[in-house]
């Protein structure tokens, strides 16, 4: 957007909206809540405004003084120079709408605005893939088929999983569909095959899944960093048709190797008493250091980007060669003719009992198929394929501990403490 | 008022100033402090060498973010890309060594390359094109940072970087038909197509996920048939090479023998063999028929071929090669060695007396022990053991101890007489005589242990007593006969046998010799047998091209819809009547018959010179090879192969060869392959013909003709409904078997010599005999198609003349005689006396069976494609109608002046002091 600011700050009735108008009435609710009286120095306090800005642009600086002179029946604002945590700069358009909820909360550990790192699970994976789901169909895609300017990237990510999930229903329609329209053998044969590559399908996805945890769990052993540390990120929405929203998203700390959300972890450090808790942990235990570091998140974070920028690229490769992996196995002859055999005496209810077992027998089976060949040929790939799988990941994983280490020879201070230094 | 850098005038706590510090001086250093990026204009040829440079710097990252953990988002976002296309290829490679067709094989990776490319086509076809008309702008344009790095413009929705210039600018907003007097034009224009490309992309989101499986799966059948003509002619074009097809008779055999050579050179050809052989280079267990067996494995030439068009024929020759090495085997017997081995264990416990040896040797007559003394000369013994080894060598006797020692015994020199006392007494004489002598030495004090022991070793008291006595009866002396085989020997075969196994483990390193020399020669063998199997499943698969382009013809031409293709694939006589309807429709008009008669001209694949002139090259080139291979393939010092190896030997030699060798099965696949399509066309043209004779009164004409001369009971439309169902319905059981018109004689013979003597319409043999212009079809058979179908029809009365089945009846039989030419009395004749295999290729399939088998597959084709094509359809016009909702105008009016409200110049959202 390039529409200058300074110009509508002046305009009051730019933006529709019933909002009550100007800083200081936002201010106002925040001092009725904290029952504090305003102070007698008006002019100090408007002096330290500006401070409380984010904004370091001249033209907002004299328009708030503007603003602020216009505005002279109001008390004046009372702010507090804490932390900005517990006093976020406030909104400084005026005629905005309501005011979001998270922003003028009493006390100081209050999260309930900001981004936090949540817990990891084994269930955290499968809510995040759920709400994601849920909020693709019924607010991304809405939101972007209206053009929405809050439609962000991670939003387009998002929705990429419906083409995923969609397009592997869809292939195995293609090969199974049809099926039932077929006289009794085509219809056989044409169903084993279908069995092929629905498993292929399924296989594909699963292998993959497996692989990106195979790597995530060995990078987390071999390094201590989890790469896929899930935080919660509340996003204060830009207005539009009248509203204003927070949203919630899910996101990775270690999602972008160019910035790291190193600041979650020292904030999750400052609430645990040590800020530089997490680099600490990894230097002690990963890195083989004995003595505590200086500057812990100095040495540690380059170490940790090179070793996740490796992980990722490993992980790329690895994940889509144990997919093709899977979907060799799944057109192993096995999977045609044994798996999922519903036939009239033992039923579908029986069958799906024992599905687990029939599944693990039948893949057993295929895998070592795969591994011998059927012809001299297949066998060469097959090997081929799986050894390739496997070095990708091990070597990948190798390669990530590959320069993951301190130098142990910190540099030692030249200063003798037992002297006394006099001043010439 | 504050003037100046706001840091050193507030009184900011130092916390603040940090945050400030940041902001300030823009420490984020990759946010370009200068952005230098620009819009990428492309032509779609510079997209795709673009696309591949972008494809080289994508590994170059790789490597570098593998070798020093360095790379960004950028890099590692497409490292994603990579990995999917990567992990595709492996999954179309390793799925096309599971099919077997060629075009099955190409598929793999053509559906592979088609859905990576379908997954960009879906939205620059169906959304990204229509958008680009509707308001000019491009969803998919792509931008270069400052870095250099290629990147989408559109991909993050509130990071669009601002690379129009104002001249730009306009364009895009007269493209998007703003009024010129528009407030905030140009800014409304760049939120404009924010907002479109914003709409395309989430609209391919949702439309992709059904969109690229479906339209990749309609795209796959479509370049199916392609693929499948690209494919059969490669192949086709390869085996021509390998004969030599365009070279001079001699050059060919030349070049097929270079061909062989280097494939049986080549790597990880006859791997398998290779390894056995080597295994048993090694060997140092037992010599035994398994190790021949595991030995022969190796040799057989089927081992070596992939395919089994041609194997499939020769029976498994591996017991035979087995006893081939078995055989030569013993003919590197040491004999020196050998026999002075055996002879020595003879001699062992013997003792040696001026060139006479005493050997105790086994006697189950002896008077005591069991064994007596023989006096032999050595020299015979010597002669006797060399004559038994020296058998061995050529395989007369078996190698092994049993069989040595058995034909050592039955040696006539090893014979010797020997006289024997106890002959001439009665054995009751002799036992009185034992009593006698227990009761002596009973009386001296012996215990019956002692005496039984003192009798068993031999008491010479006793054995005088049998003398005295033996000589009292006086002059009968008998003498028998002894082996001169050691007693120790005889009753324990193990020395033997340690003897032979030792002689075995010496002479294997010398065998394996041989062994790998014969190897060599058998795999040039197999190397033969490889590369023409290679140039017959070419022509195979040209054959089944054939098969399904008649089958396509027929039914393009028929366009049966979707009921009566169920109709068709389930009940066979249907889909008979069905057929016989519409050939009968056909026949009736001109236009339609020519053209059907023409598209099944067109079906082969290869002219009919093409295919005789491979058959007979291959067959020479094998013949010329294998003797070439049978006399040491050339290599210098090589004789070819060991006399032993006799299977090999008959195998590849030329008189017996072409019966029962591999030139006898290349000979058979020609004589059966080729008829058999031949006969499936020839058929469908002769029915074609039937039907025009009946249409245009040619038939009833010959009917007539023959009815006036010898009248016959049945109607003529008992004849034509007969016609019909030999043409349409009969199998080659039914032309051998249940040709039931067989008793009735003169109809009989009118049945087959309209049918199958008189001439065929002049409709059709102007067709099929006029000469086309067509470059396509300028060396198709025409000319020589129509001898060929008088052929066929002569054959086919042939084979259902069979008499000797009709044994109500002799007078039945069908003879040349009927048939004024000479050249169809003898196809005639020949056909009549050939073996059922061949007649069988001669009837081709049945039309019926032919529609029959093949509705079945139509009528799936066209299910799937009235479930799909459906969708396809309809996911594109969901797609085109919602874009009726993009690009949607958005408070456009708040920009705009309407001068009757606001006179003054205001916009009608009101606002003043409007920046223009």
């Amino acid at each position: 957007m390039t529409l200058k600011i300074g110009n509508n700050l002046n305009n009051f009735q730019t933006f529709k909206g019933s909002a009550p108008v100007g800083l200081s009435s936002l201010n106002a609710a925040y001092i009725r809540n904290l029952g504090i009286q305003a102070p007698q120095n008006a002019a100090m306090q408007t002096a330290q405004a500006p401070a409380a800005q984010y904004t370091p642009s001249v033209q907002a600086i004299q328009t708030t003084q503007m603003h602020s002179s216009v505005q002279n029946a109001q008390p004046a604002p009372v702010m507090q120079p804490n932390s900005a945590i517990s006093n976020p700069m406030p909104a400084y358009m005026p005629g905005v709408g309501a005011v979001p909820s998270g922003y003028f909360m009493p006390g100081d550990n209050n999260h309930g605005s900001e981004d936090k790192i949540i817990k990891k699970t084994p269930w955290t994976g499968a809510r995040i893939m759920a709400d994601k789901v849920t909020k693709d169909i019924f607010v991304y895609a809405p939101k972007g088929m209206q053009g929405s300017k809050n439609s962000n990237f991670y939003e387009y990510l998002s929705l990429g999983t419906i083409p995923y999930i969609v397009g592997s229903a869809m292939l195995i329609a293609t090969s199974v569909a049809a099926t039932k329209f077929f006289n009794p053998n085509d219809a056989k044969a044409s169903g084993m095959m279908g069995k092929n590559v629905a498993m292929g399908v399924i296989l594909y996805a699963a292998m993959k899944w497996a692989a990106n945890k195979v790597m995530n769990k060995g990078t987390q052993a071999l390094t201590g960093v989890d790469m896929e540390m899930p935080y919660k990120k509340v996003i204060n929405e830009l207005p539009e048709n009248g509203r204003e929203k927070v949203v919630t998203e899910f996101h990775r700390v270690f999602e972008s190797v160019d910035f790291p959300r190193w600041d979650l972890i020292n904030k999750q450090g400052e609430e645990n008493g040590n800020r530089y808790e997490y680099y600490d942990k990894i230097a002690k235990d990963k890195l083989g250091c004995e003595e505590p570091l200086n500057a812990p998140d100095q040495v540690v974070q380059p170490l940790i980007k090179q070793a996740l920028t490796k992980a990722m690229a490993a992980r790329s490769i690895a994940s889509f060669l144990w997919a093709g992996v899977g979907v060799a196995i799944a057109s192993q002859k096995p999977f045609a003719e044994e798996f999922l055999n519903f036939s009239k005496n033992s039923g579908i209810l029986n069958t799906l009992k024992h599905l687990p077992r029939n599944f693990a027998e039948v893949f057993v089976k295929s895998a070592k198929q795969l591994w011998n060949g059927s012809t001299a040929k297949s066998g060469m790939v097959g090997k081929g394929l799986i050894i390739a799988a496997g070095a990708s990941t091990i070597l990948g994983l190798l390669n990530v501990k590959r320069g993951y280490k301190i130098d142990k020879k910190q540099s030692e201070t030249k200063i003798d403490y037992k002297k006394d230094y006099v001043e010439n | 008022m504050i003037y100046g850098n706001p840091t050193e005038k507030l009184n900011i706590q130092a916390q603040d100033n940090r945050v400030y510090e940041q902001l300030l001086n823009q420490s984020h250093t990759k946010t370009a402090q200068n952005p230098r990026g620009s819009l990428v204009h492309r032509n779609p040829i510079q997209s795709v060498a673009a696309g591949v440079k972008n494809t080289g710097k994508d590994i170059v990252n790789l490597g570098r973010a593998l070798k020093d953990g360095d790379a960004d988002d950028h890099s590692l976002g497409r490292l994603n890309d990579v990995g999917m296309k990567l992990g595709g290829l492996g999954i179309a490679a390793y799925l096309a060594t599971r099919k077997a067709a060629p075009k099955a094989k190409v598929m793999e990776f053509a559906g592979a390359a088609v859905f990576f490319s379908m997954m960009h086509l879906w939205q620059k076809i169906f959304i990204a094109a229509p958008i680009k008309a509707r308001f000019g702008v491009d969803i998919n344009q792509k931008f270069t940072d400052s870095f250099g790095r290629e990147k989408e413009l559109y991909q993050d929705n509130q990071y669009v970087p601002q690379l129009r210039s104002n001249e730009e600018l306009d364009h895009l907003a007269d493209k998007l038909g703003l009024p010129k007097d528009m407030a905030f034009r140009r800014e409304y224009a760049q939120e404009q197509e924010r907002r479109i490309a914003l709409q395309g992309r989430t609209l391919n989101m949702m439309t992709a996920g059904v969109g690229v499986p479906v339209m990749t799966a309609l795209a796959c059948n479509r370049i199916e048939k392609y693929i499948d003509n690209t494919v059969i002619n490669h192949g086709l074009n390869k085996a021509k090479t390998t004969v030599g097809f365009d070279l001079s008779e001699a050059d060919a055999i030349e070049h097929f023998s270079n061909v062989v050579n280097s494939r049986a050179k080549s790597a990880g050809f006859g791997a398998e063999a290779e390894n056995i052989i080597k295994q048993y280079s090694g060997h140092t267990g037992e010599v035994d028929q398994a190790f021949f067996d595991g030995l022969a494995k190796a040799f057989n030439p089927a081992g070596f071929v992939e395919g089994n068009k041609l194997t499939k024929e020769i029976p498994d020759l591996t017991p035979k090669m087995a006893a081939d090495l078995k055989n030569l085997f013993a003919s590197t017997v040491d004999e020196t060695a050998l026999s002075g081995s055996v002879i020595d264990l003879f001699m062992k416990k013997s003792a040696e007396n001026n060139g006479v040896i005493t050997m105790k040797v086994l006697d189950p007559e002896a008077v005591s022990g069991g064994v007596s003394n023989i006096d032999i000369d050595k020299s015979k013994l010597e002669a006797a053991i060399q004559g038994v080894i020296s058998r061995v060598k050529t395989g007369e006797v078996e190698y092994n101890a049993e069989s040595i020692l058995n034909a050592i015994k039955n040696e006539e020199g090893l014979l010797v007489q020997v006289q024997s006392a106890s002959n001439g007494l009665d054995a009751s004489v002799v036992e009185n005589l034992k009593n006698i002598r227990t009761e002596q030495l009973l009386g001296e004090g012996k215990t019956m242990a002692e005496i039984a022991d003192i009798l068993k070793n031999g008491d010479s008291v006793l054995e005088q007593m049998i003398k005295d006595e033996a000589d009292m009866f006086g002059g009968v002396v008998s003498s028998r006969t002894l082996r001169a085989v050691p007693a120790d020997v005889e009753a324990d075969i193990s020395a033997v046998k340690n003897i032979i196994e030792q002689a075995k483990k010496d002479q294997l390193p010398g065998f394996m010799e041989k062994v790998k020399a014969n190897f060599g020669l058998a795999k040039s063998t197999g190397a033969v047998l490889s590369s023409t199997e290679d140039v017959i499943k070419a022509m195979d698969n040209s054959f089944g091209k054939e098969y399904f382009n008649i089958v396509d013809a027929l039914f393009d031409t028929l366009k049966p819809d979707k009921k009566t293709l169920e109709m068709l694939r389930s009940d066979a006589d249907f889909a008979s009547e069905y057929i016989q309807k519409a050939f009968a429709e056909i026949a009736a008009d001109d236009a339609k018959y020519e053209e059907l008669i023409n598209k099944i001209k067109n079906t082969p694949v290869m002219t009919d010179e093409t295919r005789g002139k491979m058959i007979s090259r291959i067959i020479d080139n094998c013949r010329e090879k294998l003797d070439l291979i049978r006399n040491g393939n050339g290599a210098k010092g090589s004789t070819g192969f060991d006399p032993n190896m006799k299977t090999l030997i008959s195998l590849t030699d030329r008189a017996e060869s072409s019966a029962s060798g591999l030139l006898g099965t290349i000979e058979k696949y020609a004589a059966e392959a080729i008829p058999g399509i031949d006969a499936t066309k020839n058929r469908v043209l002769l029915t074609l013909d039937l039907e025009r004779r009946i249409s245009d009164g040619t038939l009833k004409a010959q009917w007539d003709a023959l009815q006036a001369a010898a009248p016959v009971t049945e109607t003529f439309e008992d004849f034509v409904a007969n016609c019909r169902n030999i043409l349409y319905n009969n199998t080659p059981n039914d032309f051998s078997n249940t040709h039931y018109v067989k008793q009735n004689g003169t109809y009989f013979e009118r049945l087959n010599d309209i049918l199958f003597n008189k001439p065929m319409s002049d409709k059709t043999t102007g067709i099929l005999g006029a000469v086309k212009e067509n470059a396509q079809n300028a060396d198709n058979h025409a000319k020589g198609l129509v001898e060929k179908l008088n052929e066929m029809r002569i054959s086919l009365m042939a084979i259902g003349s069979n008499g000797t089945k009709d044994y109500a009846n002799r007078g039945n039989v069908l003879d040349a005689g009927m048939i004024s030419d000479d050249n169809l009395k003898q196809v005639f004749n020949d056909v009549a006396g050939s073996t059922c295999s061949v007649k069988f290729q001669k009837v081709g399939k049945s039309i019926k069976n032919l529609i029959f088998e093949n509705g079945s597959q139509k009528f799936n084709s066209k299910t799937w494609m009235r479930i799909f094509a459906p969708i396809a359809l309809g996911l594109v016009g969901v797609t085109f109608l919602a874009q009726i909702f993009i690009g949607r105008d958005h408070d456009k009016h708040l920009y705009m002046h309407d001068s009757q409200t606001n006179p003054n110049g205001q916009l009608n959202s009101g606002a003043v002091n409007v920046n223009k």
